[in-house]
């Protein structure tokens, strides 16, 4: 314990002379003497440090460039996720023009704005579920045989309603039926019958064999309510597809392969004809 | 007091006289020399403490343009309370020295500036605003610079036993 405290002292004692024969007599020469000495080593790791640092400098740059990497991968996705989200806004927007289109092509018709919420998940029948919202303080009544439009033309009709949603069979399903008439000089009538599950889209049957009918034609919505449709509630003049093939049947009529007016395979938006005003 | 002991801080102090300085942490560069006598003192006591502090501190004494002998004074002084206050508390927990590290960082600059300061060479108050971070960059290092030590501790005491 002495001995540490002598061995302290002495050193203190030896600092403290240092300093002072520094600040008096200024110990330049021992300096000069040390830097004689190892002057090769300081050079040697100078220029060991000039390396290390140069590596240290890009190690230290890399990680940064890293982390701006991660950053801008970020608002890459970011972005990316945005500008879908305003396609996606674009895209809605175009439709509820169209929609809106709807309306204003037909002012005699009173529309509801429904949106697809889904599809017959069986895959055995073609038919949609549709909802809506009631516009404020105004009660809706949809009712089962009512008409469903998308801009280009006739969707389905109503088959079940729950509250503020309804299933839709689309007119192409096998059960479906609309009295036509072929937008022509001759106005044959005849029955649009879905097809999908034969392996086509829409037949028109029962059309007068003397009426003249060409590929291309319009075929729209008769608004005739004869048995079985007095339950209908669809309007004439509504688009139901283009004639495709024109056949003659047995029976001596007409059938007319049709290609639907609406793309019933990717409907998202809809309207629904409450009435007439 | 083994040579290698006493070569590691002459050695420190050249490395952090020329490597280190381009190798900042937090933007500063730590003092090897300070650890390396910290962690020595707890480990090996007063006497040996006071040894290194005196050989690492005349060192940097010649590397650096202050009066001869501040550094080694400074260090003696930190040595001292070291082998006071910390070692004979520490017994093997690490917080400690990283506690000793965090404050003595701070005691010993500003008895290294009081020092400059007193004999006529201004130390500069702005140092001061690297002391903080500093003392946090010999904290987060006290550990390994206390293993270290340690580690030589061990290779030297067989040697001491059987020789």
């Amino acid at each position: 314990m002495r001995r540490t405290g002598l061995t302290f002292l002495t050193l203190v004692l030896v600092s403290v002379a240092l300093l002072i024969a520094d600040h008096v007599a200024g110990l330049g020469w021992a300096r000069a003497a040390w830097n004689w000495a190892t002057v090769p080593l300081q050079r040697g790791l100078s220029g060991s440090s000039t390396e290390l640092g140069r590596l240290w400098e890009r190690w230290q740059k890399a990680a940064q460039l890293q982390a701006e990497n991660e950053q801008l991968k970020e608002t890459i996705a970011y972005l990316t996720l945005e500008n879908r989200r305003y396609q996606e806004i674009q895209r809605e927007n175009e439709q509820l023009r169209r929609l809106l289109g709807l309306q204003e092509r037909y002012p005699d018709l009173v529309l509801l704005y429904a949106e697809v919420v889904g599809r017959d998940p069986s895959g055995l029948q073609q038919v949609i579920r549709v909802a809506w919202s009631a516009p404020a303080g105004k009660t809706v009544v949809v009712r089962k045989g009512m008409a469903v439009m998308a801009p280009a033309g006739l969707v389905g009709r109503v088959v079940r309603v729950y509250g503020n949603a309804a299933d839709v069979l689309l007119i192409t399903d096998v059960t479906s039926a609309v009295s036509a008439v072929v937008q022509n000089p001759d106005r044959p009538t005849g029955l649009v019958e879905g097809r999908w599950q034969a392996g086509s889209r829409l037949r028109m049957r029962f059309v007068p064999p003397e009426a003249h009918v060409s590929e291309g034609d319009w075929v729209l919505t008769s608004g005739l309510q004869l048995p079985p449709f007095q339950e209908e509630a669809v309007p004439a003049g509504l688009p139901i597809g283009q004639v495709l093939r024109v056949s003659k049947t047995a029976d001596l009529h007409q059938e007319l392969e049709l290609v639907p007016a609406a793309d019933l395979d990717h409907l998202e938006r809809v309207m629904i004809v409450l009435g007439t005003r | 007091m083994r040579t290698a002991a006493l070569c590691s801080l002459v050695l420190l102090a050249f490395l952090q006289s020329s490597t280190l300085l381009r190798i900042p942490l937090l933007g500063v560069t730590p003092d090897l020399v300070f650890l390396g006598v910290v962690a020595w003192t707890i480990v090996r006591g007063l006497r040996e403490g006071a040894i290194a502090a005196f050989t690492g501190g005349l060192t940097l004494d010649l590397l650096s343009p202050g009066w001869l002998g501040s550094h080694a004074l400074a260090l003696l002084l930190v040595a001292a309370l070291v082998a006071v206050v910390t070692a004979p508390l520490h017994r093997g927990n690490l917080l400690f020295p990283v506690l000793t590290a965090l404050l003595g960082t701070i005691g010993y600059h500003l008895l290294l500036m009081a020092l400059t300061g007193l004999l006529g060479r201004s130390g500069g108050l702005l140092a001061l605003r690297v002391v903080l971070p500093l003392a946090l960059v010999h904290g987060a290092l006290m550990p390994l610079a206390y293993a270290a030590s340690e580690g030589l501790d061990r290779r030297i005491r067989p040697r001491m036993r059987f020789g």
